[in-house]
Formats: structure tokens, C-alpha cells, sequence
């Protein structure tokens, strides 16, 4: 029985009101634009106006035309709507993003509790190693690491993956630092719980706020991650719709076709915006101890 | 009481609410008291029941976002306080009216020494000139005796190297009598002092009581003590006021409050001292209730022995009543 | 202990990190599966081309023998050949690492300078329209895809002057003292191309920065703001000191030495993110250099790069140790 009584007032409660979220325009705009990113990604290939855009057609007639009624966007270089593939390279973001950010936390946070608890040189020497992977500049790693498989999606998210477990892990590992000597848990070894039991019933719960608003935070690097590496020629592969590859294409096609580049980039944009303001919005709603 | 002293300090109908998630909360609901030229008076009350705030409302450092002033008066030596703008209530405080702080770990900054921040509110109070006639040099130079001749009235030693340290490497001791030598830098009227010493040991805090209590009577000093110990309110001042749920219920001369205390609250707050000649204490039964969910009427109705149907819905007015100022029903004259 | 004792002793076991750093390197370059003799010779080597390239490569010795034959030429600047350039790479590094760091110190400049007064600005307006400002510049910087920045600013320059700014400067660069074609060109009094040095850096310095400077902004006015609620700056409002004092000397001291860990963690993370700007303007500094190696597995040219950014890692980390120390003087004794 773990000891949830009133005699440990470091925990941070966990049923915070939701309707505190601040009244602020912001996190409401944020929660949208998110949610719209998740509908988009996931129904976007069932409502795009030129499915067939997503893959190789060519239709060299309708080339480089400029935004239209019948092409919002205006076409690319080989005929496809740059609108379609905008909406459907929304899908390959999201996964990626989201993907890279539970998989990074999984790993962050199994290393971060375990050297936060057991802290001393277990703890040195976990965070050193986290500390090579930051080092080495995000980019660069998740390039070499690309650049030595074939580049493809999976390739593309192991290598962020591998480049932001680090930070989640340095974070839960000053957390469960600090927690580990509170008197709630002093008090449950007391009870005799054992070592696991205190890592899951007690300080874990006590985690998942700052988790949580991190990994929130962290999907629009992730996303900004796949982009940087898709513009490198390091990423997902075409003819699969990307926003990064997407940018790098239209270069050539500068200053005339403009399209081609702008639009991937401002759904860039609009993606890591609403998840920036998102994981605002949900800071203020489970971390008190942020900025007033 | 002598009606033709004009008192250094009044709060008149102090009122002060806060903007909470719940909504706005009236956290003192009419303070009034005075303290008059040379003369040391007691605020005691519990946690929570607004002394903090009043110390605050009359240093004008209330967190004005949550906290806002409501209505009342606030006057030094006559002069209006609330009304006064930034600047002109930043050339009274620090010099005339001055405060000490109680956490002597909190309230001094941790990355400059303690010689410069002293030397500084020398510099801002210093006369209008006065900095420039004697030149940079020589105007330090005065300042520095001035703040080691203070830190040896605090009987610090070595008052040099407490100038040059920084905060963290003094005690908690020394850097509460650093609080007061700040406060008496520019030789003030008046002194509001929040619980000074409260943070530390006891016996640190007896000497720094002693402490205080010398200075004041030497230099004729009026001090607001604010306290929530009986017993220390005892030993330093001429007049207790009683605070309760954000308004003063009873105001007397020391030895009034404690051999004839006439509110119920102050009664119930002397029993429940323990004594050393034996005998049991009886607390008070409930709690003080949160600022959010005051009671109507009396704010201590619900804990009151001595409780009748007026005290649930008419507020007590102050009344004289064998030398005490108290609000409570029992005494003719309270009901408004 | 005072700052310059400090200093000292945060110096000392540098060059201990530095060997760190050489031995990961080295360690990273032979883990890495590729075939240096493969990339150097192609695919068409007869198997005698490719022992007599072992052996000028000096593969064929064993490992701690390579490292400490590694670490020699290391001390004589000698950081081997690039397989791709076939030049020293030593050579590529001296043209690419100076263009890098003027790169990367004019952008984290641009961001301090616009992004420490925006973050107090907005701590200090709370709520009111610079603070919105503050915030939503913070915001918009930090959504911001580096290399989409840069594209956009190319094209509307491009579309304005009708061709393209790529490269460091228009001409014959200035006489080489540092390197830094800003610096070189005022040795030198040489204004004119001072200024088309200054057109090329403007643009790509901007595309950088935006990243740090909403960082910092954020990080100066979460810090400012915590000043706000403290008690001694309670205590020097009841002080009577002047608003003014008590924002820029008071609580900016308390609130610069976490400003400044984060802006010595962004030249870092700018110096070594540079890749995707410099690909954008042609920039021929660490980052284009290391995306190409990278990309055609030039492992001598990898380790160089990674090798000169652990080191820049190292010491930028230790002066803003040393920076910290100085603001904070608690730092000192623990």
C-alpha cells in the first residue's frame, strides 16, 4: 500500500480543473490546429481533390501552372497537384513526428528512471552516454545514420529518434532525482515496496505531466527533423509526398514557379505551430510550477 | 488616549480582494488601527488571516496582479500613502518608512554583496546632490562608515567582511540583522516589521527580538510588529491588535489584552497557551476559514462559545468596551 | 574563491575532454560500415589497386596502432586526405571553418541582440502588446523551418535583384588574417568588400538565428518574470529603489546566467544545424562540407568535421561555464 495520504505534499496533484486551460485565444487556436493536422493527415487521402498526385503520373501539358481554381496550390514540375501532395505529405509528417516522440519517450524515459533512481555512477555514466548523442549535432546524426542504410521513412525516424531520446531522458532523470528522496516515497520502502514497485506506482505518476508536455512540445522539432532531413535528399524518397523533399524540388523552379516551395513550407509552418501551441496549451493545464 | 497626537501611522476601512480562479476574494475586509510617534504595536493573528497583507498593503509591495486595493485609507504622519504615485511613494519608502523582511534567505539578493545593496539604498535616498558635491569617491566612502557603523550596532563583528560577502556565505542570523541595519540605514519614522526571526532558531530569533527592541527604544522609533506569537507581542509591545479572517477584532494596550481580553477569538487564543504553573490548554474548536468561504456576520461566529443569531448575519462594528477596541456582538453598541 | 581561480580550474582538464573527443572520433569513424578503400578507388579497382590503397591508408596495421598513428599526425595538424576532395583535410577545414564560425557568431549575435531585449520586454510589459509581440515572435521562430526560411528569403532577394546572393562575397575576398571575410576586410580598409561581405552574411545569418533568438527571448522572459515574484526584488520595491534599477540591474542579473547557458547551448547547436542555410546560400562552411562527406562516405573528411565541432562544443560549453561562474558567484563554491 503506498502511502497516499495527505503527508506528502510534493506530489503535484494530477486532476487538475480542464476548463483551467488559460481563457488565452492561444491554446484554443493551438488544440485546432493540431486536431485539424490529425484529421488531415489521417483523412486527407480520402478528400483530395487529385488522389493520383501522390505517386508518379506525369502530365507534362499541365506542368508548372501557377495556383488556380482547379489547383490551389498550382502544379509541380511533372504535372501533379501541389495541393493533393501537400495534404498527403501531411500523413507521412504525422506519423513521423509522433512516432519519433513516443518511441524517443519510451526509451527517455526507461533510461532517465532508472538512472535518476539508482543516480550515482549508473546515473554518470547513463547520462554521459546520453550525452554523446547530443554532441553529435541532431542532423548530422540522423544524416550519417540515413546516409549509411537507405534512406526511407523508417530509416528517417530511428535516426530522430535516436537524436531526441537524450533530452527526454535527461529531463525525467532530474525529476526522479528530486522525487526519489521525498517522504512518500521514503515512507513506501518503509512498507517494504520493492524498488520496482516505487518506480511504477510512486514516481512514475508523478512523471507524466512533465512527459507529457514535453513530448507535446518535442513533435514539431520531430517534424521540423524529417523535413530538414527529406530536404537533404536523406529521407523519405520520392515520389512519396514530403514537405522537406517537397521544398528542395521547388528550388529549381525559383523565382518563377514559387509555389512549389511556399506552400510545403507554410504547412510546415501551420503543423509545428499548432503543435508548439498545444503543448503550451497542455503545459498550463498540468504544470503549475511554469511561467505565470 | 490622547486625541491630539497625530498617530505616525492610520489604516482606516483597509479593504483588499484577490482575483483567484474561483473568483474575486475579499482578503481584509476594513482594517483599522494606528500606531502612534514612538510607540510599538502588536498585529497578531494566525496564518492566512490577512497581517501579511496589511504590512504589505502599507509598504504598497502587494502583488497587484492577484491583489487589489479596494477602498480605505493609509496615512504616514498624515500624509496619504494609497493615493500617491509611484515615484512619490518610492521617496518615502527606504527612508521614512521602512520594512523588515522575515526571511532573511529570501529577501536579500543572491548575486550582489551585502555592502553594495546597503550602499544603494544610501545612494537612492542620498540628498538631492549630494553624491555629485563630494564626488563619487569620497560620497562611497561615507556611505561604507555609515553601513559598517549600522552592522556594529547590530552587533555584527568584522563589519567590513559582511560588507564584502555575499549573501549565502553569512548565517541565517546575521543576515536577518542585515534586514534590520537596512532598515534603519536612513533613519526612518516607521518600521514595519513581518515576523522577523520567525525563520530562525529560537534563540537566534530571541536575540534578534532583543535586538529590535533595543533600537526602537534607543532611536524613539514606532515599530508595526507583525507576529503570530503571543508571547513575543507580549514582551515587545505597548498595544496587541487582534486580527482575525481579515479584519482586526480587538485592539488594546498590552496588559488590557492579556489580563481582560474581551473578544471572544483573543480569549480562546490565551487559553490555548500552555502555562508553565500546569493546568490544561483548551484550543479552539474549527478552523480559520479560508478566505474564500468567509462567513456572513461575524467572521468568527461559527467557532464562537458565545454565539447568538445577530452574530450570523450583521457584521460587528469596533466598539470601546474597559479599555479594549472590539468588534463583537457581546459588547453594546456593535450592532451598526 | 574569485572568478579568475575559477576560470582556472574549469580550464584545466580541457585538454583531457579534448582527447575524449579525438578517441570518440576515432572510434565513430571505424564503426561507421563503409569502405574507405571502396570510396576512394570506386568500384572498378583491381583487388592489387585496393591493397596498395590499404596500405597507403594505413589499414592494414591494427587498431590502437591506427590511433595512436591517428593522434601523431594529429599533433602535426595532419588530419588526413579526404577521399572525396583529395586534398588535406586539414586544408578543407581552414577554408570551411572560419567561414562557419563567422557564420554562426553573427547569427547568435543577431539573436541575442533582438532576442535578450524582446524576452525583458515582454517581462516587462506582461499582457500588453510587447509581450504579445515578444511571445508571438518566439512562437513563429521556433515553428520555423530553417532551410524553408532561407529558400523564401533567396527568392524574394532574387525576384528583387534578379539574381540569386550565393557564397560569401562578390570578388576577390580580403587578405587572410582571421579568415573572417568582416573582420579580414577592416584589417585591410577595404569597405567595398566589407559590404558585399556584409550582403552575403546578412540573409543566411538571419535564416539561422531565428531559431536561437526565439529560444533565448523565451528563456529571458521566463526568467525575468520569476525575478518579478521574488522577495528581495519585494524588498527593493519597499527599498523605494527605482523601477528602472530594479529591472535592469536587479533582476536581469539574476536572470542572465540561465540566458547565457542557453545561448552558449545555441552557437553549439547553430554551429553544427548550419547545414541546411549553407546548402540554401552556397555557403561553403563546416556544414555544406560535412553534409558532403556524409553523403559520399569520406571518412577522413567525417572525422575532421566532427572532430573540429566537439572541440568547438567543448570550449564554447566551458567559457559560458566560465561566463556563468561570473554573473552567479554561488557557482563558485559548489
Amino acid at each position: 500500500m503506498t502511502a497516499d495520504i495527505a503527508a506528502a505534499p510534493e506530489i503535484r496533484r494530477r486532476s487538475r480543473k480542464l476548463w483551467r486551460i488559460r481563457r488565452s485565444v492561444l491554446s484554443w487556436v493551438g488544440i485546432a490546429m493540431a486536431g485539424l493536422l490529425i484529421l488531415v493527415a489521417v483523412f486527407g487521402p480520402l478528400l483530395v481533390p487529385h488522389p493520383e498526385a501522390g505517386g508518379a503520373t506525369v502530365d507534362v501539358a499541365g506542368a508548372l501552372r501557377p495556383p488556380s481554381a482547379q489547383h490551389w496550390f498550382g502544379t509541380d514540375d511533372v504535372g501533379r497537384d501541389v495541393f493533393s501532395r501537400v495534404i498527403l505529405a501531411a500523413r507521412v509528417s504525422l506519423i513521423s513526428g509522433l512516432t519519433v516522440v513516443v518511441a524517443g519517450s519510451a526509451i527517455g524515459v526507461v533510461v532517465g528512471l532508472v538512472g535518476g533512481y539508482l543516480a550515482g555512477g549508473t546515473n554518470v555514466v547513463l547520462m554521459r552516454v546520453a550525452d554523446i548523442f547530443l554532441a553529435v549535432p541532431g542532423v548530422a546524426l540522423a544524416l550519417a545514420f540515413a546516409a549509411a542504410l537507405r534512406p526511407s521513412l523508417t530509416t528517417t525516424v530511428v535516426a530522430i529518434t535516436l537524436v531526441w531520446w537524450p533530452w527526454m531522458a535527461r529531463l525525467v532523470q532530474a525529476e526522479v532525482l528530486s522525487i526519489r528522496t521525498s517522504a512518500f516515497v521514503e515512507a513506501s520502502r518503509t512498507y517494504g515496496a520493492s524498488h520496482v514497485r516505487i518506480l511504477f506506482r510512486d514516481i512514475l505518476p508523478n512523471l507524466t505531466s512533465v512527459i507529457v508536455v514535453k513530448a507535446s512540445l518535442d513533435v514539431g522539432f520531430a517534424v521540423l527533423m524529417v523535413a530538414a532531413l527529406g530536404f537533404l535528399g536523406a529521407g523519405v524518397q520520392p515520389p512519396t509526398p514530403e514537405w522537406g523533399s517537397m521544398i528542395a524540388g521547388g528550388r529549381a523552379y525559383l523565382p518563377d514557379a514559387w509555389w512549389l516551395s511556399t506552400f510545403p513550407g507554410l504547412a510546415i509552418f501551420v503543423a509545428v505551430l499548432g503543435f508548439n501551441l498545444l503543448g503550451d496549451a497542455l503545459r498550463d493545464v498540468l504544470d503549475v510550477s511554469q511561467e505565470v | 488616549m490622547t486625541a491630539s497626537v497625530v498617530p505616525r501611522l492610520r489604516i482606516r476601512d483597509l479593504r483588499v480582494s484577490a482575483n483567484t480562479p474561483d473568483g474575486r476574494v475579499q482578503v481584509l475586509t476594513g482594517v483599522d488601527l494606528h500606531v502612534d510617534p514612538g510607540e510599538i504595536l502588536a498585529l497578531v493573528g494566525e496564518s492566512g488571516c490577512g497581517k501579511s497583507t496589511t504590512a504589505r498593503a502599507v509598504m504598497g509591495i502587494l502583488a497587484t496582479p492577484p491583489l487589489r486595493v479596494d477602498g480605505g485609507a493609509i496615512e504616514l504622519d498624515g500624509k496619504q500613502l494609497l493615493t500617491l504615485n509611484r515615484s512619490g511613494l518610492d521617496r518615502i519608502r527606504g527612508k521614512s518608512l521602512t520594512m523588515i523582511f522575515q526571511d532573511p534567505n529570501a529577501s536579500l539578493n543572491p548575486v550582489f554583496t551585502v555592502g553594495d545593496q546597503m550602499e544603494a539604498i544610501l545612494a537612492r535616498h542620498a540628498p538631492r546632490g549630494e553624491r555629485t558635491r563630494l564626488g563619487r569617491r569620497r560620497w562611497r566612502r561615507a556611505a561604507r562608515e555609515r553601513i559598517a557603523t549600522t552592522l556594529r550596532q547590530m552587533r555584527l563583528a568584522e563589519p567590513e567582511r559582511i560588507m564584502g560577502s555575499y549573501p549565502f556565505q553569512l548565517s541565517g542570523g546575521m543576515k536577518q540583522r542585515v534586514l534590520i541595519a537596512m532598515a534603519l540605514l536612513n533613519e526612518p519614522s516607521l518600521i514595519v516589521a513581518d515576523e522577523p526571526g520567525s525563520a530562525l532558531d529560537v534563540t537566534v530569533e530571541d536575540q534578534i527580538l532583543e535586538l529590535i527592541e533595543a533600537q526602537v527604544t534607543e532611536r524613539h522609533l514606532s515599530l508595526l510588529f507583525i507576529t503570530h506569537n503571543l508571547g513575543v507581542a507580549r514582551r515587545l509591545a505597548q498595544r496587541v491588535a487582534i486580527m482575525y479572517a481579515g479584519q482586526v477584532v480587538e485592539v488594546a494596550p498590552t496588559r488590557t489584552i492579556f489580563e481582560r481580553p474581551a473578544h471572544p477569538y483573543t480569549r480562546g487564543l490565551l487559553d490555548a497557551i500552555p502555562k508553565l504553573s500546569g493546568g490544561t490548554t483548551a484550543g479552539i474548536p474549527g478552523r480559520m476559514p479560508d478566505i474564500a468561504q468567509r462567513p456572513k456576520g461575524c467572521p468568527f461566529h461559527p467557532r464562537c462559545p458565545h454565539r447568538m443569531d445577530i452574530c450570523e448575519t450583521e457584521t460587528p462594528t469596533p466598539v470601546r468596551h474597559d479599555g479594549s477596541l472590539v468588534a463583537c456582538h457581546l459588547y453594546p453598541g456593535s450592532a451598526a | 574563491m574569485n572568478a579568475k581561480t575559477f576560470a582556472l580550474r574549469r580550464l584545466l582538464p580541457l585538454p583531457v575532454v579534448l582527447l575524449g573527443v579525438t578517441v570518440l572520433v576515432f572510434v565513430i569513424s571505424h564503426v561507421v560500415p563503409s569502405d574507405p578503400v571502396a570510396v576512394a578507388l570506386g568500384d572498378q579497382a583491381t583487388p592489387e589497386q585496393r591493397q596498395a590503397m590499404r596500405e597507403a591508408l594505413g589499414l592494414d596495421a591494427s587498431l590502437p596502432v591506427q590511433f595512436l598513428r591517428y593522434l601523431g599526425d594529429l599533433f602535426q595538424g595532419d588530419l588526413g586526405t579526404s577521399l572525396v576532395t583529395k586534398r588535406p583535410v586539414a586544408f578543407d577545414l581552414g577554408q570551411a571553418v572560419p567561414a562557419s564560425i563567422e557564420l554562426t557568431t553573427v547569427a547568435i549575435l543577431f539573436a541575442v541582440v533582438v532576442g535578450v531585449p524582446l524576452g525583458v520586454a515582454g517581462a516587462v510589459f506582461v499582457n500588453r502588446w510587447p509581450d504579445y509581440l515578444s511571445r508571438v515572435v518566439a512562437l513563429v521562430g521556433v515553428s520555423l523551418e530553417r532551410a524553408w526560411v532561407a529558400v523564401l528569403l533567396q527568392l524574394v532577394i532574387a525576384t528583387a535583384l534578379g539574381f540569386p546572393i550565393i557564397g560569401r562575397i562578390s570578388g576577390p575576398p580580403p587578405p587572410k588574417v582571421t579568415g573572417l571575410y568582416l573582420v579580414d576586410s577592416l584589417v585591410a580598409g577595404d569597405l567595398g568588400a566589407f559590404g558585399s561581405a556584409w550582403r552575403h552574411i546578412a540573409l543566411p545569418a538571419f535564416a539561422l538565428s531565428l531559431g536561437a533568438l526565439a529560444q533565448i527571448a523565451r528563456v529571458a522572459r521566463s526568467r525575468m518574470l520569476e525575478e518579478r515574484s521574488k522577495e528581495y526584488i519585494r524588498a527593493n520595491r519597499a527599498q523605494g529603489l527605482r523601477g528602472r534599477v530594479i529591472t535592469f540591474k536587479y533582476m536581469l542579473r539574476n536572470a542572465l546566467p540561465v540566458t547565457v547557458t542557453v545561448t552558449g547551448l545555441s552557437y553549439g547547436a547553430l554551429l553544427g544545424n548550419a547545414f541546411l542555410v549553407e546548402t540554401v546560400f552556397g555557403w561553403p562552411g563546416l556544414g555544406q562540407y560535412g553534409v558532403q562527406a556524409i553523403l559520399n562516405n569520406d571518412l577522413p573528411a567525417i572525422a575532421g568535421v566532427t572532430l573540429v565541432l566537439g572541440v568547438v562544443f567543448v570550449v564554447v560549453n566551458t567559457l559560458v561555464d566560465v561566463l556563468y561562474a561570473y554573473i552567479d558567484p554561488r557557482v563558485r563554491f559548489s
